[in-house]
């Protein structure tokens, strides 16, 4: 048993402060605190109690008990403020009244309202009361906020509370002895230890326990969005649903013994089964859940009511083989243990420092909490103690799943609160269900592996093996046909058509061609065929020969050709004319339909072949026509066992490797199609994909029934496929599931006429699947999923999908379909399994691969002896009635900052997108780390910065941040692999700059360059302005404190949330000014253009602006002399967008104060590049020469208004000065706000005097600068020096500091003297 | 399935070849050979001795027609 550190006493006093009225928040309220600012609507901290009374409850002695309760607690009247600093506080107030509600007999209604309405926590009591007439006497309804009690205090309320009445009714003196301390004491005495840096350590234990961790990720029945979960920002209702189970008494007895064993409680081992039965349905085996424990270190804190638990980490590594119920006990004893002894460092501080985040909408860390209620027991059932009483009251879910576990009458009953908005009832049902068979079996056998533990039940035990399917081989059935009916058309299309019998003629007469050459069973033959009629002659002549045909497609490179021919030990290569010259010529020997053999035919197969001899056969026909005594069927050669055909697949290693499938797979594929799909009599099938595509050898199942194949070219993009499916008569269309985008873009009512439509591929389009049955009346329609390995199909589904994904079906038949967990023991329905494939449908292997073969084909436990199971790599989990939900690719699940995402999950939020046909998501390797890539295709010409834009807003809206990929590439086609699927390795790399810079990016603007020093300031480390604050740091507690900040750079209100959806500093200005654009008068006029320096080159924001009466109500064109005057601006966008100058200027113009005025606002071409620009000796004259001009010619061409005054703040105060002083030209005066003067030149002076307005804020007495006078100093000494050389120069001095808001406040004054034309100066 | 750990290599009455994890019974109908090892051993170990895929009752069969 490893050994812990205890939990470290907190040294500091724990004392009664009795003048204390103010006090800090203890950790816990602080969180409770935040989570109520994000979201003020909700009633998930609410806690509730009631008790019944005897009968004739005394109103007034009831309000005399609760005022002495209120007065006894002083928690109840405490109410909880934010200070202007961002910090928080809990003020005391002498007296508060309890509100109390007689509601009578109609009590239902007002006990629902108390328990939901929301407090205002800054207004105490956070407590209200409902009294009600019960059918048997009275009883007591409380809701209070979380804040100021918890489970634990309710007992203690309803003790003191009923001693209070007691004494009131009796008219004698309560017995409650006086509290030692109060809940503010606790809470002071808490923050000196966390304040000491004692904890220190403890941090740095949190940092390496939770080290790598990888979050628990449930698989849930909804997508999670940002409002699925409402712990944080804005969304979500809190509401929440139950599942109640319970442990035989027996059971729960045996429970208890096994936990005391292991010297563990109970609480331990509730807990431990839950950790074992999320690993299961997880499948992951690094468990982190929350655990809630009460934390009442002191005897003195026994008593009081107030928030005393606290939520800790639990991480459970149940990874191993053999791991017994025991094991886990021990396992979670231990993490319990430690997290326990280091319980002491606020959950915020743990999340911070492990970078954990707080992704929007999710539970930092942990999305699952625990709670073992069994410790509260005693004083509830203290004798004499109030009878409870339990009013029905909606479920609120705080998390996405907790357990709530309390032992009742020697039962366990373990309570599950979910979300609905993420899990069905069903599913939590079936964890529920599991959660007590292992705890149930785990208890009567701890020491016994779980995985030998029958967890499963009945429902998901998997079918034993199905009948056998028939062994008649395609060949034996096509023969049947053309026996049957010889003139029925068999293949239609490209080159005319062929009816049973003449398919079957020519088919007998090609394979004695090929049996001539030596082709024969356990022979390859690569078949290069076009997409004619022609290709069922030969592929049946292969087969009746009893070789195996491997479709080979001549676009691929002749090296690959050459390797995969020669892997699959090709014997020769059938290849129509067309074609063959785009094949290596030494690969193999060649046969050409049509064209005779070349000399020395026949020859052994496999060996190169020499020029030699006539065909053997002599016959007087045409070449490759043999005469009618070789039409007759010949012999049949392929046993079940023999192979049929190899289909390549692109192997993992890099090269190609081919999945060999015999006779007995294709028998059963054949065999099984009439169950899903019509291939009888009357019958027309088509399939849109080439031969190299496994999805071609369902054209063997209509041959084998007598139904019709079309085969026929279709386009590229399927441009004919309407016009085929027309002219055909097609009843029966299979695609692959991109295939049916495109035509749902399309036009989908080429397809009228089809009765059934079968869609496979791993995710098929919901979007088309659900419009392909709404506009196809009078079709079926079928979605499909199956590997080559399992010959084409494994299982189909056909009835109605649901909300979200469509499901991939049942196994069809001689087919088996499992899903099993990392154990190979069935997962309950729900639960996240792998799917096994079992059956007469497996492949023998991947040709020539044993190794890999053995890896991939397992021996199958449920099956017949002997028999083996394909394991296909796919995650999914069972619905109702067997029907598989499809999750995602086992190796498509990627990992990225600990989150385990299914990328599948994210494409088909991007397939929901209206302009989107086709998506696919990737993780990628960036010099800045790993990385999401999500590739997409469009249906027509986009644009595709707004298509980005929209994509970008959808996938925000729809998933978790962390799964919204950082990088966008709009492409035209997915490139294909050989077997039509999207061929991931070639899509184009992601270098472009990903949605944000790179973090480091330097920052574009002043606000951003401000908010990211702000926020810096907060976390103690440089924070780049495209960083997120959460990944460095940075927890919700933080928040406050870095708007504070921020509110008072601005100087105006910003919501807490604003951060936790702008989490960047550049997020957050873009936030910030969309959030606070400048409400101008309706005369005035502010336009925003891109203006070209000559001077600096480049392009620079400019924004123009013209006041009412200035005539820019009118055309444009100012009279002359109707602007009184110029502003030129520095730092244009801080000025237009957060100070909100024009406004300032609207309304002093308005008032009279100023006549109608015209500016012109510069910005820096980027706030890297503006220290030197607003510095460059060539400043002043730009202004001067270059951008006045500008604006008189916006003015318009008959303006030429008189000299402007430039202004400026901080550096661009020093510019101001400067443009101000050399040009008197071009510029009557400054305003300069916050300038560092005295550090830089100001000169040379002009020939005329200027006007000069020069501010600083009495904060800045701390900004000291270069020459060692600090700023307001500089203002002084620069003012009197300016004033002395005869200038008009006025300074001010302001509150506020180095701020927006501060300069905001004194523009109005700055402007109107500016703007005034006398010449006093006023430096004092 | 997990991949990592060790796992037996079993053959069926057709010699197939698979891999097993360690710890779980072996289903019916397959028995192991060799001993146990990390999974890329035991594939290493298949590759060299399981060089014809074809199951036993077919080379069987084609081994009589000869």
């Amino acid at each position: 048993m490893p050994r812990f550190e205890p939990r470290p006493t907190n040294p500091f006093p724990l004392r009664h402060d009795p003048a204390a009225r103010v006090f800090p928040l203890s950790a816990g309220q602080e969180r409770l605190w935040w989570l109520r600012q994000l979201d003020s609507s909700h009633d998930q901290y609410h806690i509730t109690g009631g008790w019944r009374f005897p009968p004739g409850l005394e109103p007034s002695a009831l309000a005399t008990a609760l005022a002495g309760l209120t007065r006894r607690h002083h928690v109840l009247r405490t109410g909880f403020v934010l200070l202007p600093d961002g910090t928080t506080a809990q003020e005391v107030v002498d007296e508060v009244e309890v509100p109390v509600l007689w509601a009578g007999r109609a009590w239902r209604a007002a006990v629902e309202r108390a328990a939901s309405e929301p407090f205002d926590l800054s207004r105490p009591p956070l407590l209200r009361a409902v009294v009600a007439e019960l059918e048997d006497g009275p009883a007591l309804f409380v809701a209070m906020h979380h804040i100021v009690t918890d489970r634990w205090s309710m007992d203690v309320f309803a003790r003191d509370l009923f001693e209070l009445y007691g004494a009131a009714t009796a008219g004698r003196a309560p017995d409650l002895p006086e509290l030692a301390v109060q809940y503010g004491d606790f809470a002071r005495w808490q923050r000196a230890l966390l304040d000491s840096g004692r904890l220190r350590p403890q941090l740095e234990y949190w940092k390496g326990a939770l080290a790598g961790h990888e979050r628990l990720e449930l698989p849930t029945d909804r997508p999670r969005t940002s409002t699925s979960t409402s712990t944080s920002d804005g969304g979500g209702d809190g509401a929440g649903a139950s599942v109640v189970v319970e442990l035989s008494e027996r059971d729960t007895a045996a429970m208890t013994a096994v936990g005391w064993r292991a010297r563990a409680s109970q609480g331990v081992v509730v807990t431990a089964a839950l950790a074992a039965t999320l690993s299961a349905f997880s499948g992951q085996d690094d468990v982190v859940m929350g655990a809630v424990v009460s934390d009442r270190p002191r005897l003195e804190l026994q008593d009081l009511i107030g928030f005393f638990i606290n939520t800790v980490v639990l991480r459970a590594d149940l990874s191993g083989d053999g791991l017994t119920f025991r094991d886990v006990v021990v396992r979670t004893r231990d993490a319990w243990m430690a997290a326990d002894a280091h319980q002491d460092v606020p959950f915020e501080q743990i999340v911070g420092a492990v970078r954990a985040g707080t992704e929007d909408g999710r539970n930092p860390i942990f999305d699952v909490v625990v709670n073992h209620a069994g410790d509260r027991t005693a004083l509830a059932e203290a004798e004499g103690a109030p009878e409870w009483w339990y009013p029905e009251l909606p479920v609120t879910a705080r998390f996405d799943l907790s357990l709530t576990t309390q032992v009742i009458d020697g039962r366990l009953r373990a309570t599950f609160v979910y979300r609905p908005a993420l899990f069905d009832e069903r599913t939590v049902a079936a964890l529920a269900e599991r959660y007590v068979r292992l705890l149930g079996q785990g208890a009567a056998d701890p020491g016994r592996p779980l995985r030998e533990l029958d967890l499963a039940g009945e429902a998901a035990v998997p079918a034993r093996a199905a009948d056998p399917a028939p062994e008649a081989t395609v060949v034996e059935l096509v023969q049947a046909q053309a026996a049957l009916r010889p003139g029925a058309e068999a293949v239609v299309g490209a080159g005319g058509a062929l009816s049973y019998g003449e398919l079957n003629e020519r088919a007998n007469r090609l394979a004695r061609r090929l049996a001539a050459r030596g082709v024969g069973r356990e022979s390859v033959v690569a078949v290069c065929l076009e997409t004619t009629v022609e290709r069922f002659v030969v592929l049946l002549a292969v087969a009746k020969c009893g070789a195996a045909y491997f479709p080979i497609d001549p676009d691929f490179p002749p090296d690959r050709l050459r390797f995969m021919l020669a892997d699959a030990g090709a014997a020769l290569t059938i290849a129509d004319p067309a074609l063959r010259d785009r094949l290596p010529r030494d690969a193999t020997p060649l046969l050409v339909p049509g064209e005779p053999d070349p000399p020395g035919s026949p020859h052994p197969s496999g060996t190169p072949h020499p020029s030699g001899s006539p065909h053997p056969s002599g016959s007087p026909h045409p070449p490759g026509e043999p005469g009618p005594q070789e039409c007759g069927d010949p012999p049949l050669a392929a046993r079940p066992d023999d192979l049929a055909y190899l289909i390549s697949t692109s192997g993992s290693t890099g090269t190609p490797k081919a999945v060999a499938v015999p006779h007995r797979a294709l028998s059963r594929l054949v065999a099984g199609a009439p169950a899903y799909m019509d291939v009888g009599p009357g019958t027309t099938f088509m399939q849109a994909g080439p031969l190299t595509f496994d999805v071609s050898v369902l054209e063997w199942a209509p041959l084998c029934h007598g139904g019709r194949v079309v085969v026929t070219g279709t386009g590229a993009l399927l441009e004919d496929l309407g016009a085929v499916v027309r002219e055909h008569g097609v009843t029966t269309l299979k695609l692959v599931s991109p295939q049916l985008d495109l035509l749902v873009e399309r036009d989908l009512g080429a397809l009228a006429g089809l009765r059934r439509l079968i869609v496979g591929g791993d995710v098929v389009n919901p979007r088309s699947f659900r419009t392909a049955r709404e506009r196809l009346p009078g079709c079926r329609v079928t979605a499909s999923y199956g590997p080559t390995e399992s010959t084409v199909l494994a299982t189909v589904f056909d009835g109605v999908p649901g909300e979200g994904r469509v499901p991939i079906g049942a196994a069809i038949p001689y087919t088996r379909a499992y899903l099993l967990d990392r154990d190979l023991n069935p997962a309950p329905p729900g639960m996240r399994g792998e799917i096994y494939l079992a059956g007469d449908g497996l492949a023998r292997g991947y040709h020539g691969r044993p190794g890999l073969t053995a890896q991939a084909f397992l021996p199958d436990p449920y099956g017949p002896p002997g028999t083996r199971m394909y394991r296909t790599g796919d995650v999914g989990r069972l619905l109702p009635g067997g029907v598989i939900d499809f999750l995602g690719r086992a190796d498509r699940q990627v990992k990225i900052r600990g989150y385990r995402i299914e990328t599948s999950e994210i494409e088909h939020v991007l397939l929901r997108q209206p302009a989107v046909t086709g998506a696919v998501v990737l993780r990628v390797e960036l010099p800045t780390g790993p990385a999401l890539a999500a590739y997409v295709t469009a249906g027509g010409p986009v644009d595709e910065a707004e298509l980005r834009a929209a994509l970008h807003a959808a996938l925000h809206a729809a998933l978790p941040a962390y799964m919204v990929p950082g990088h966008l590439v709009v492409v035209e086609s997915f490139p294909l692999t050989a077997n039509n699927k999207v061929d991931r390795a070639a899509l184009p790399p992601v270098t472009a700059a990903p949605r944000a810079e790179p973090s480091g990016a330097l920052p574009a603007t002043g606000l951003e360059a401000r908010i990211a020093e702000t926020w810096s300031a907060v976390l103690g480390a440089e924070l780049p302005v495209t960083a997120d604050f959460f990944d460095h740091g940075g927890h919700s507690l933080l928040v406050p404190r870095a708007t504070a900040a921020v509110r008072h750079l601005l100087g105006r209100e910003v919501p807490l949330r604003l951060m936790t959806r702008h989490r960047t500093p550049a997020g957050y200005a873009a936030a910030l000014l969309a959030e606070s654009l400048p409400a101008l008068a309706a005369g005035s006029r502010l336009e925003r253009r891109s203006w070209h320096s000559r001077t600096l080159g480049g392009e620079r924001r400019v924004d123009l602006y013209l006041s009412e009466g200035a005539g820019a109500d009118g055309a444009g064109a100012t009279e002359p002399g109707a602007v009184g005057n110029v502003l030129v601006v520095l730092d244009g966008s801080e000025f237009a967008d957060i100070m909100r100058l024009p406004a300032v200027v609207d309304r002093l113009v308005h008032e009279g104060g100023i006549g109608p005025t015209a500016a012109v606002l510069l910005s820096p071409a980027g706030w890297s590049a503006r220290r030197a620009e607003l510095l460059a000796d060539t400043y002043p004259d730009l202004l001067a020469d270059e951008l006045v001009p500008y604006l008189w010619d916006w003015l318009g061409p008959r303006s030429r208004p008189g000299r402007a005054t430039v202004v400026g703040s901080s550096l661009g105060a020093v510019a101001a000065v400067r443009a101000a002083l050399s040009r008197p030209d071009r510029f009557a005066g400054a305003v300069a706000l916050s300038g560092p003067l005295s550090e830089h030149r100001l000169g040379p002076d002009g020939a005329a005097p200027s006007r000069l307005f020069l501010y600083a804020s009495r904060e800045e007495a701390d900004i000291v600068l270069d020459d060692g006078l600090n700023l307001v100093e500089a203002v002084k000494r620069t003012g009197e020096e300016l004033a002395a050389r005869g200038h008009a120069v006025r300074c001010a001095y302001g509150d506020g500091g180095h701020t927006y808001a501060a300069w905001e406040a004194v523009l109005p004054e700055a402007l109107s003297w500016a703007l005034r034309k006398d010449r006093t100066s006023d430096v004092g | 399935m997990s991949d990592d750990g060790e796992f037996h290599v079993v053959i069926n009455h057709e010699e197939q070849y698979a891999i097993w994890p360690v710890g779980l019974d072996v289903p019916a109908g397959w028995r192991a050979v060799g001993p146990a090892g990390p999974k890329e051993r035991c594939l290493a170990s298949i590759d060299a001795t399981w060089t014809d895929l074809r199951p036993l009752s077919l080379r069987r069969h084609v081994h009589e027609e000869r």
